[in-house]
């Protein structure tokens, strides 16, 4: 199926969702050496530029089957967040990842994309049970399954999260549901210095206190954390009492709030990151995550065109905004110093133009060089999002 | 007199005389894992107690053209650590040091050898340990549980090993030094290498250090045995908490057959003329686990249990989880020989899925025993048999097969966390299309060209043809559960 074309590098638009079609496709996109770029519905935002002349594969979908007592449910990959979220709701279920409601499941594991809900639920990776995808020769590959343990072959599953649509295009996977909880109590905390966060986490994930979800934004040149605990009304309040009295300066009232309210304040809290011009993604080691933070701040001297959003219990941290050529390189080069003390990773994910000698990756890691050979095995043509990470033989660019 | 073969004086040299073993009487302890089933002498066992070592010896190896078969503590259940064609085992067992622990990432840096329970016993006072709790815990290392992506009691509520590790150091096939987000950072950028090396049995590379998420040690509990006269109302309750939602840290079971093993064994009290038991714990704010519990508790009356015991009492709760661990040692009593299945399920089809195993047990005259993670849906049937009758072994094996092919077609898997190795290799067809299953290879090959390190383990190989059924004579016992 075929949708009206409107960017020039786009020569087709696919919307194939089911391994025949998928199939098909490859075999076409072999023969022409046209590559195939994955599209979810924000993918703009979350991935790269495409290079070049290519088929923009944007898939639809829907749940397939939602095994209501097992607390697993199995989607089409093109199934958005927003249906997926909408159909559980009344099984009294959800899917704890913050993604926004456009997000396809396919987009969310090939990014993997998480946010404050993974202090509490994990991350794609300890919520995938199972995934089935299109190699880039066609074949079709099913690994995992719907039970909650599974070691049987490789984890073909949990590597594919975070592949950037890479190694194969994933058309289905299995994934597994929580009860909504009870009850939510949410509040902000004014903090002066993350760099608290970063000798005292620790001590606050061991109290009664420890948060069921925590992120620190940065706005108007103010730190914010964002805390909520999910439980019974009773245990909420107990956790509640006990951060009057772990923490060292006055707590505002919680409010309590449902989780439909919760994910739609989560995700007004980080709309900034799709009106920016300027995003990147940086994981350092989570008791430098404050320290990087305000190095960011202090030494870019952009500090008040800068956005963060903080996750700080696993070292994660967006920062963006709206910045010029130079100042966003300025700031890659001050990212690239810090992680080059404390170590970590960044990825770009929106660059303004004039910024092409960023590279969007780095800094390059010792295992890539295993990745690009596994990227040779399942994609030898080099079809799949090329050019966007692994740069293999087949595909230099 | 044979020959020594040239390849003993050049591992001696990397490892010492202290770190080989080649005599043949030394190596018969090293014939099998805990799948008794599975034999095969190694040429060699070596014994590295550095990454630099295992990578020489890996190249030393290679020269000479001969398998490698790494092996943590030899507490596998599916003889993924047997050594074919007289290769060369490479024990990671002297690799045990704790490098680093660092409370502030929250992370400790380990050596591959180093136990499961050696690193939450070293930081216990300090309010965090290392989640992943097989049974063989006391023993088996944590590149062991790497390799086979290991389970345990509390995977149910805290995840697998693999949700617990955020790096690996490895020793690729051709002596190469490499590693996988080796730092204390919780993401890479890419696919997930990682994940693809944990489990994958030793196949794709000898894991040597690694990068351990430390997680909180919960402070309260709330532990009860519920008792049944009916292992289906048991399985029910279990499918039961889980359709409410809520997640228990562990739900256990055991049978009549386990109770009565583990109460003559031990003498923890149980009731011997019941069904099933069920024993399960609730973790968290202590003030809302009563609440908690109770929601449970209604269940399993709702589905007819007897006797219902709580107890918050640390020392009432060691003996339960005691009693719970030591059950397989408990088979023992039971049995010359015994093996277990591994089938994971989804937890709704646990009630059919044990009158199954009730049916194949009579049909095939073995005797089962139950003892299983069956909060996860991880069935464990242990058969019991005397391994010396042919007839008996094939038996087992017939069995077997048609229990894992049966889940299978209910919706599960043929191992939840013991593995494949080379037990379950000839169900890997049932499990896997043939797409995947090239696509696996091909993986193996990748990281693996000529198919030396594990080959024929966890994926069936183009190259090695292992015999399962070798006539060796020996009594092991099936190792922890």
């Amino acid at each position: 199926m075929s949708e009206a074309v409107t960017d020039n590098n786009v020569v087709q638009i696919n919307n194939a969702e089911n391994p025949n079609a998928l199939h098909a496709l490859v075999q076409q996109c072999v023969k022409e050496d046209l590559p195939i770029i994955d599209y979810g519905f924000a993918h703009t935002k979350l991935g790269h530029p495409a290079p070049g002349k290519h088929v923009k594969l944007q898939q639809h979908g829907q749940i397939i089957e939602h095994y209501e007592r097992d607390l697993t449910v199995r989607v089409a990959a093109g199934a958005t967040f927003g249906h997926i979220q909408a159909q559980l709701q009344p099984t009294n279920q959800f899917l704890p990842i913050d993604a926004d409601a456009d997000l396809t499941l396919g987009e969310v594991i090939n990014h993997n994309v998480y946010g404050p809900l993974r202090v509490k639920y994990g991350a794609a990776r300890e919520l995938l049970l199972g995934m089935r995808c299109i190699d880039g020769i066609g074949r079709d590959i099913h690994a995992g399954g719907r039970t909650v343990k599974n070691v049987s072959g490789y984890d073909l599953t949990r590597f594919m999260v975070g592949s950037l649509g890479q190694m194969g295009v994933v058309y289905e996977a299995t994934i597994r549901t929580y009860a909504i909880p009870q009850h939510i109590l949410r509040l902000m905390l004014r903090v002066n210095d993350p760099a608290w966060l970063d000798t005292h986490l620790s001590n606050w994930l061991l109290d009664v206190s420890a948060p069921s979800t925590l992120a620190l934004a940065y706005e108007d040149n103010h730190w914010t954390l964002q805390i909520a605990y999910f439980g019974t009304a009773t245990g909420c309040n107990i956790q509640y009492r006990a951060l009057k009295s772990f923490w060292e300066s006055p707590v505002p009232e919680p409010h309590t709030v449902q989780l439909d309210q919760y994910l739609d304040e989560s995700r007004k809290y980080r709309a900034w990151r799709r009106q920016v011009s300027t995003l990147v993604k940086i994981i350092v080691p989570p008791a430098r995550t404050g320290s990087t933070c305000l190095d960011l701040v202090s030494s870019t001297r952009i500090n008040a065109a800068l956005h963060f959003d903080v996750l700080p219990v696993h070292g994660c941290i967006l920062v963006g905004g709206d910045l010029p050529a130079a100042q966003a390189i300025t700031l890659d080069k001050q990212i690239n110093q810090i992680i080059a003390q404390v170590g970590g990773v960044r990825q770009w994910h929106a660059r303004p133009p004039g910024t092409e000698s960023i590279d969007p990756f780095g800094p390059v890691q010792p295992d890539w060089p295993i990745l690009k050979k596994l990227k040779d095995t399942m994609d030898p043509h080099a079809l799949l999002n090329r050019g966007r990470f692994l740069k293999t033989e087949s595909s230099p660019n | 007199m044979v020959a020594m073969h040239p390849v003993i004086d050049q591992l001696r040299a990397i490892v010492g005389s202290q770190g080989i073993l080649y005599e043949q009487d030394e190596l018969f302890v090293y014939e099998c894992d805990g799948f008794p089933i599975a034999k095969g002498i190694p040429l060699a066992v070596i014994f590295p107690t550095s990454t630099q070592q295992v990578a020489d010896c890996v190249k030393v190896l290679n020269q000479h053209n001969l398998q490698i078969v790494p092996r943590g503590s030899g507490t596998g259940l599916a003889g993924g650590a047997v050594v074919y064609d007289r290769g060369v085992m490479v024990s990671l067992s002297r690799m045990n040091k704790i490098e680093s622990v660092d409370l502030d990432n929250r992370v400790a840096v380990v050596q591959a050898g180093v136990r499961n329970l050696a690193l939450s016993d070293s930081i216990a006072d300090t309010g965090w340990r290392f989640s992943p709790d097989p049974s063989s815990q006391r023993a088996s290392s944590i590149g062991g549980n790497v390799s086979t992506n290991a389970g345990g009691i509390n995977t149910l509520k805290h995840g697998v090993t693999v949700c617990h590790i955020l790096g690996l150091e490895y020793v690729l096939p051709d002596g190469e030094i490499c590693t996988s987000r080796g730092e204390p950072i919780c993401d890479g950028i890419g696919p997930d290498l990682t994940s693809l090396i944990c489990g994958s049995e030793g196949t794709l590379a000898i894991v040597t250090r690694i990068w351990c998420r430390l997680v909180v040690n919960p402070k309260y509990f709330r532990t009860v045995y519920a008792v049944f006269d009916s292992t289906y109302d048991a399985c029910k309750t279990v499918s039961d908490v889980i359709a409410s939602g809520i997640v228990p840290t562990s739900m256990e079971m055991m049978d009549a057959g386990m109770i009565q093993a583990v109460e003559s064994a031990f003498h923890f009290g149980f009731p011997s003329d019941v069904a099933a038991m069920l024993l399960l714990e609730v973790d968290g704010i202590d003030q809302v686990l009563d609440e908690e519990l109770a929601s449970i508790v209604q269940l399993a009356r709702d589905n007819n249990a007897g006797d219902i015991q709580q107890c918050s009492d640390p020392v009432r709760r060691a003996e339960l989880w005691t009693a719970r661990k030591k059950a397989f040692g408990a088979v023992g009593r039971m049995s010359h020989s015994y093996c277990t299945q591994d089938a994971c399920i989804p937890r709704s089809k646990l009630p059919e899925a044990m009158e199954y195993v009730a049916k194949l047990s009579e049909k095939y005259d073995i005797t089962i025993t139950n003892v299983f993670h069956a909060g996860d849906g991880n069935i464990h049937p242990i058969m019991l048999f005397d391994e010396d009758d042919p007839d008996q072994v094939q038996q087992v094996l017939l069995l077997s097969k048609e229990l894992l092919e049966y889940c299978v077609d209910i919706g599960g898997t043929i191992t939840g966390e013991h593995g494949v190795g080379v037990e379950k290799l000839h169900l890997m067809d049932k499990m896997f299309n043939r797409n995947t299953l090239d696509l696996f290879l091909d993986i193996k090959k990748t990281f693996d060209p000529d198919q030396r390190i594990n080959d024929a383990k966890l994926i069936p190989s183009d190259k090695t043809t292992i015999e399962l059924l070798k006539p060796i004579a020996a009594n092991v016992p099936g190792g922890a559960l």
